[in-house]
């Protein structure tokens, strides 16, 4: 879990740099100007949010044990250099239990993932196209009437994304979540299979915002 | 003023109160527990409870199967808090935890005896495995004696009863024998005074209770009660 929020925190730093280095780049009002008529602008990255579905698949005690219900992602992407891009990303799903006997006796489950990812970009006329890689720090927040306890993760996943740009900065997006966490649940050699890891195919669709003066021109 | 800070004071007290009693769970952990129930005549015992509970608060439970065997994942209470596994016994509240033994608990199929294993150590290790393995729950048997005062003696009376409970506690800390007999002992003083008194108990077929009475302050004497049947009634008369 420490080491979970030490990549976290590393993570946010470097995208915080990233950020300030694109501010701090401005150039003067004439020099935008010029930069504008020549062409490509400035592609600052974008932001994308909207309702997660969560599907787990395997053996697992999210698949076999609990009923999924839709949540919500956000990830801010930073454009870099040519097409790479990093930032945060966050997540939330909730999750009521349905096999008590497998999980022990809790009532329901949110999972918040906070990370990080990395990946790279292709435009493509109105089509913005893109897969990336994540890892982050996820936290399953149990409930058991009125009090909880929690169980933790590293996920990592792999995020193809296509959005459509109906405007200049507006676009609407799809994008498919290869998802794996990496429980440290703490069980009996007999549980292992079950509480070691959770596979996801998780759906995410929702508005794409585009940042910056390059996308006039794409 | 005063008064103010009595109600302030109370309010604590009363919230300390209430936050002492919940018991914490630890966070990524999970223990197993299994076994199979049989009966005295070693046929397996479906759909009896287990239950794996720390202060009345369930963390875990299941029923046995068709032969009679059970399996489930239950949460782990933090060290400080008892774990104990429930066989056949109700969950009843705060269990308050003196010796092994709680006097709040009822067999919940009260055709059979229940079995109570606790494990209060503070260092005990977390995920693991209890596997209870094969636990007989002999069939349980009610007793009635009624104490009768014949009209006219003046008779007093002081007695005991030492039987096998229907509930017994195993230590899982330690590799002793189950322990059937710590508690359920009754005092009682009768006196001419006295009118007829009744009183119940809960014990395991095919066992013997022992009612020890001393009678005007004479040297102490021992009845023994067979359980030979589910509902039995013995009358005492003095």
């Amino acid at each position: 879990m420490f080491l979970n929020i030490r990549i976290l925190l590393v993570a946010l730093l470097i995208s915080s740099a990233t950020i300030a280095q694109e501010t701090e780049g401005t150039e003067s009002p004439e020099t935008e100007t010029q930069q504008q008529a020549n062409g490509p602008g400035k592609n600052i990255g974008n932001i994308v949010i909207g309702p997660y579905f969560p599907i787990a698949f395997g053996d697992n005690f999210v698949n076999d044990g609990m009923d999924l219900k839709f949540g919500a992602r956000l990830s801010f992407k930073v454009d870099t250099y040519k097409g790479i891009y990093i930032g945060p990303y966050f997540s939330f799903f909730n999750g009521h239990v349905t096999d008590r006997e497998l999980l022990g006796n809790y009532s329901r489950t949110t999972n918040f993932t906070l990370g990080l990812v990395a990946g790279y970009e292709k435009h493509i006329d109105k089509f913005d196209i893109s897969i990336g890689i994540g890892v982050g720090a996820s936290s399953y927040s149990n409930d058991r009437q009125g009090d909880g306890f929690q169980d933790t993760a590293t996920a990592l996943w792999l995020n193809p994304e296509v959005s459509y740009r109906f405007s200049n900065y507006l676009g609407f997006y799809i994008a498919p979540e290869f998802r794996h966490d990496f429980m440290n649940i703490d069980v009996p050699a007999e549980l292992k299979d079950t509480f070691n890891g959770v596979n996801y195919l998780n759906i995410s669709v929702g508005l794409r915002i585009n940042l910056g003066t390059a996308y006039k021109y794409l | 003023m005063k008064r103010k800070n009595l109600i302030l004071f109370l309010l604590f007290a009363t919230i300390l109160l209430f936050q002492s009693c919940e018991v914490q769970i630890l966070d990524d952990s999970r223990i197993l527990v299994k076994g199979n129930l049989v009966d005295s005549n070693n046929n397996p015992l479906p759909n009896i409870a287990v239950r794996c509970q720390s202060y009345g608060e369930i963390l875990g439970e299941t029923r046995s199967d068709a032969n009679g065997q059970f399996q489930f994942t239950s949460l782990e209470s933090e060290n400080n808090y008892p774990l104990n596994i429930m066989i056949n016994l109700k969950s009843s509240g705060y269990d308050y935890y003196v010796g092994g033994y709680n006097y709040y608990e009822l067999t919940e199929n009260p055709d059979y005896s229940a079995k109570k294993y606790f494990n209060d150590a503070y260092n005990r290790s977390n995920s693991s495995t209890y596997n209870l393995g094969q636990i007989q729950l002999n069939e349980a048997a009610h007793l009635t004696i009624l104490f009768t005062n014949i009209p006219g003696d003046n008779n007093r009376v002081a007695y005991k009863l030492e039987f096998q409970s229907a509930v017994c506690a195993i230590d899982l800390n330690s590799n002793n024998t189950e322990d059937c007999l710590i508690a359920d002992d009754y005092y009682n003083q009768l006196d001419i005074n006295s009118t007829n008194f009744q009183t119940n108990l809960d014990s395991q077929l095919g066992t013997t209770v022992l009612l020890k009475y001393i009678l005007n302050e004479q040297p102490e004497q021992t009845i023994s009660i067979p359980l030979t049947n589910l509902e039995n009634t013995y009358v005492f008369e003095y």
